[in-house]
């Protein structure tokens, strides 16, 4: 295999280990499981989904910490597929964490959402 | 002799099964690599999942979390939850780009010296083979590196190597 | 009585003058506000979390340009502050015995585990809860929680959690002030005595992927019209920003392809489906509107051009001379994808010149034809209606009482009896209250 991991990424995988969503997921789950309310199976694909979710997102943020950025250009620097970051991206304008800035050519800028 | 590659392992261990074992296998006097770096703590399921990519963010070519068998535990539930956590990450490390070799899950009671030092030298034999972690540049992150390639030949061709490349830059700095 | 223990009873409405509306679109409000006008009582029992319908999704209304949510929404609040109208939303009716002036309809209420009376909508629940789903209001472009309201209007304002995907981890009730969360609320079914009924469901968009030729599903820069619509809505998941699916650019050439799921003999839907061609055109419009610096090139690829009503023609000569949206008079055989660019390019006879036409598009819109939802055959089997061959709700007589079902008492107006626009859907809610009424007022004689 192809180790293809760096400080960034891995910094990408510890901050969505310490989001709320996640730790709360992991920290509950053999409680729900054992209670019957989810199965072993249906868990763990909740987790690897989630994870594959906030990590991807928390890559995403790191790339826009230094200014707007668009969809083509967060690709190219995260080397995930574009429709992907533009997916994760939606999800994070929906929860609040980014806003489109503005206009660069026929993409749009994306930027991190300040309260 | 140049150098061979030497991997850095921190093991999270529980103090009551699992350093229970790591102390036996050290009054028994079995022999085992040293490259484990043990961290004690209470039970394993205090391991959070951030301890672990902190210590591969610092350089650690694996990291092993040991603790007690499971129903054995000594805080009766602590174990279950270090599963749980284990599982998550194991699945995360192909998603960051790490071999998920370098984590490891060892099961170790306080009178299994013999299982836990194997445990050891095991995980320590299995990192050579990788290699060094990607984060720490001991290594050429850029190559790949093969699982069941002859280990000496790898060994050698890097000696060869590194001195070279060490010798180039060098050169370059000046 | 309900058999769900004494919760709630619905036993201080008289049959004489309570009337049920079922579907809390925009036919079924109006129906309901003018029955509650004239001093009647009105269940109205909607099936999804909230009232609004199709309506609620669109962003503008041919050929007006009207924005939808602007004059949608003061219906809403109409509605649920009327003092006669009783709002049943998560609801849905399970069966119906009796005759006109006395029937008995029981109606099952999903429990949406939130309470109705304590929830205020104030969304405290929503970032603490794990699941993330794709939201069906959003045609599954956005996303919610498993905690969840549809749009920010909805009405009533309740937080509905969605049974699948809940896995009861307790994260809203912790996070809940009102102590509004009742994770282990049950259905209920209740009993409404009602004297008459009338029948809203609206519709549903035809099922693209019928129609693989066209890419829906394969290609990612297809899609179908309502996808379209909730884009181009400023509320919807991008903001109002138009942009494709595959890379997020703007796209600077669109088509527009008619005629899918509807006047299809093969395919089971040879009716015309009436809104199709209108809504394209107004499609088309907006995307000049919209992203006029970048949007080069529209086409709307047509059998016939249907733009009968009441300024719908000068619509369409606006989109042509003003705006500059080109027709094709062609139905589209395939489509394909350009793998370099993820283009989308249309094959098209142009039957006007006879020449085959390979246009290459960065964006297209299928507009599908509407149908009756996949309910309404239960519905009427419950109620003993008949359907026709399109599927649409028959009616008494189709020239002369267009609102009357076959079965005395149960009135239809909307899209439930066939295709309409919304001036004709809220024209034939007021009929069908009318009628609804004077059964009322009769206490239900013929």
């Amino acid at each position: 295999m192809k180790e293809t991991a760096d400080l960034q990424r891995v910094q990408a995988m510890a901050d969505a280990f310490a989001d709320e969503r996640l730790r709360w997921l992991i920290g509950k789950g053999d409680v729900l499981v054992q209670n019957g309310e989810l199965t072993q199976e249906k868990f763990k694909d909740l987790i690897t989904k989630t994870i594959h979710e906030e990590y991807t997102r928390n890559y995403i943020m790191q790339q826009l910490t230094d200014g707007p950025k668009t969809v083509a250009a967060i690709a190219k620097a995260t080397q995930l597929e574009p429709d992907r970051v533009l997916w994760n991206l939606l999800a994070m304008m929906k929860w609040n964490k980014v806003e489109i800035a503005g206009e660069q050519k026929r993409e749009y800028l994306y930027t991190v959402k300040e309260f | 002799m140049s150098k061979s590659f030497e991997p850095n392992i921190v093991a999270f261990t529980c103090n009551w099964c699992s350093y229970g074992g790591a102390d036996l296998a050290g009054i028994s006097r079995i022999q085992y690599p040293t490259n484990a770096k043990v961290i004690r703590l209470m039970c394993s399921g205090r391991v959070d999942p951030s301890m672990v990519l902190q210590a591969f963010k610092n350089g650690a070519d694996g990291v092993m979390i040991t603790g007690c068998h499971i129903g054995d535990c000594h805080y009766s539930t602590g174990n279950y939850r270090t599963q749980v956590r284990y599982d998550a990450l194991s699945t995360a490390m192909d998603m960051m780009g790490l071999h998920p070799d370098r984590l490891r899950l060892l099961w170790a009671s306080a009178s299994e010296g013999q299982q836990w030092a194997d445990g050891i030298t095991e995980m320590t034999q299995i990192i050579k083979k990788l290699g060094p972690s990607p984060l720490n540049g001991r290594g050429k992150p850029k190559k790949a590196t093969p699982k069941k390639a002859a280990p000496k030949k790898e060994a050698v061709s890097k000696k060869k190597a590194a001195p070279k490349k060490a010798a180039k830059k060098g050169g370059a700095k000046k | 009585m309900t058999i769900a223990g004494d919760q709630v009873t619905y036993d201080h409405l008289l049959p004489s003058e309570t009337a049920m509306v079922i579907g809390g679109g925009v036919a079924g409000m109006q129906a309901a506000l003018d029955i509650a006008d004239q001093n009647y009582k009105v269940v109205l029992v909607e099936k999804s979390p909230s009232i609004g319908g199709v309506m609620a999704m669109l962003d503008k209304t041919f050929p007006t340009l009207d924005c939808s949510a602007c004059i949608l929404t003061p219906r809403l609040s109409e509605v649920a502050r009327h003092p006669n109208i009783e709002l049943l939303t998560y609801s849905e009716v399970v069966g119906v015995t009796g005759k006109a002036g006395d029937f008995r309809v029981r109606v099952l209420r999903k429990a949406r585990k939130v309470d109705e009376e304590k929830c205020s909508g104030c969304g405290d629940c929503v970032p603490h809860c794990p699941i993330e789903v794709p939201n069906e209001f959003d045609q599954d472009l956005g996303f919610r929680k498993a905690i969840y309201i549809g749009f920010p209007q909805s009405t009533p304002l309740v937080y509905t959690i969605d049974t699948e995907n809940c896995i009861k981890c307790g994260m809203c009730e912790k996070s809940c002030d009102r102590d509004a969360i009742l994770l282990d609320a049950e259905d209920e079914e209740v009993e409404i005595p009602v004297g008459a009924i009338v029948v809203a469901t609206g519709y549903e968009l035809y099922d693209v992927t019928k129609y693989p030729r066209l890419g829906y599903g394969t290609y990612k820069n297809v899609m179908h019209a309502l996808e379209y619509e909730r884009i181009i809505n400023a509320a919807g998941p991008t903001g109002g920003h138009l942009l494709r699916l595959s890379d997020g650019k703007i796209p600077k050439s669109l088509g527009f392809i008619q005629c899918v799921g509807a006047r299809d003999v093969e395919k089971g839907v040879p009716n015309c489906s009436r809104i199709c061609c209108m809504y394209s055109i107004k499609n088309a419009v907006m995307a000049f509107e919209l992203a006029h610096d970048h949007v080069k090139d529209v086409t709307l690829y047509y059998a016939d051009l249907r733009a009968f009503g009441k300024g719908f023609e000068e619509f369409k000569e606006m989109a042509k001379e003003r705006f500059g949206v080109k027709f094709i008079r062609g139905r589209v055989g395939e489509v394909s994808e350009n793998l370099k660019n993820r283009n989308v390019i249309v094959r098209v006879e142009d039957t006007e010149s006879g020449k085959f036409l390979e246009k290459e598009h960065e964006l297209v819109v299928i507009s599908p034809g509407i149908l009756p939802p996949k309910t309404l055959k239960n519905l009427s089997n419950h109620m003993g209606l008949t359907l026709d061959s399109d599927g649409f709700l028959t009616v008494e007589n189709e020239t002369i009482t267009p609102v009357d079902t076959t079965v005395p008492g149960i009135y239809v107006c909307g899209c439930a009896e066939s295709p309409k626009d919304i001036p004709d859907s809220v024209a034939a809610g007021s009929a069908a209250a009318m009628r609804a009424s004077i059964t009322l007022a009769k206490g239900g004689a013929p």
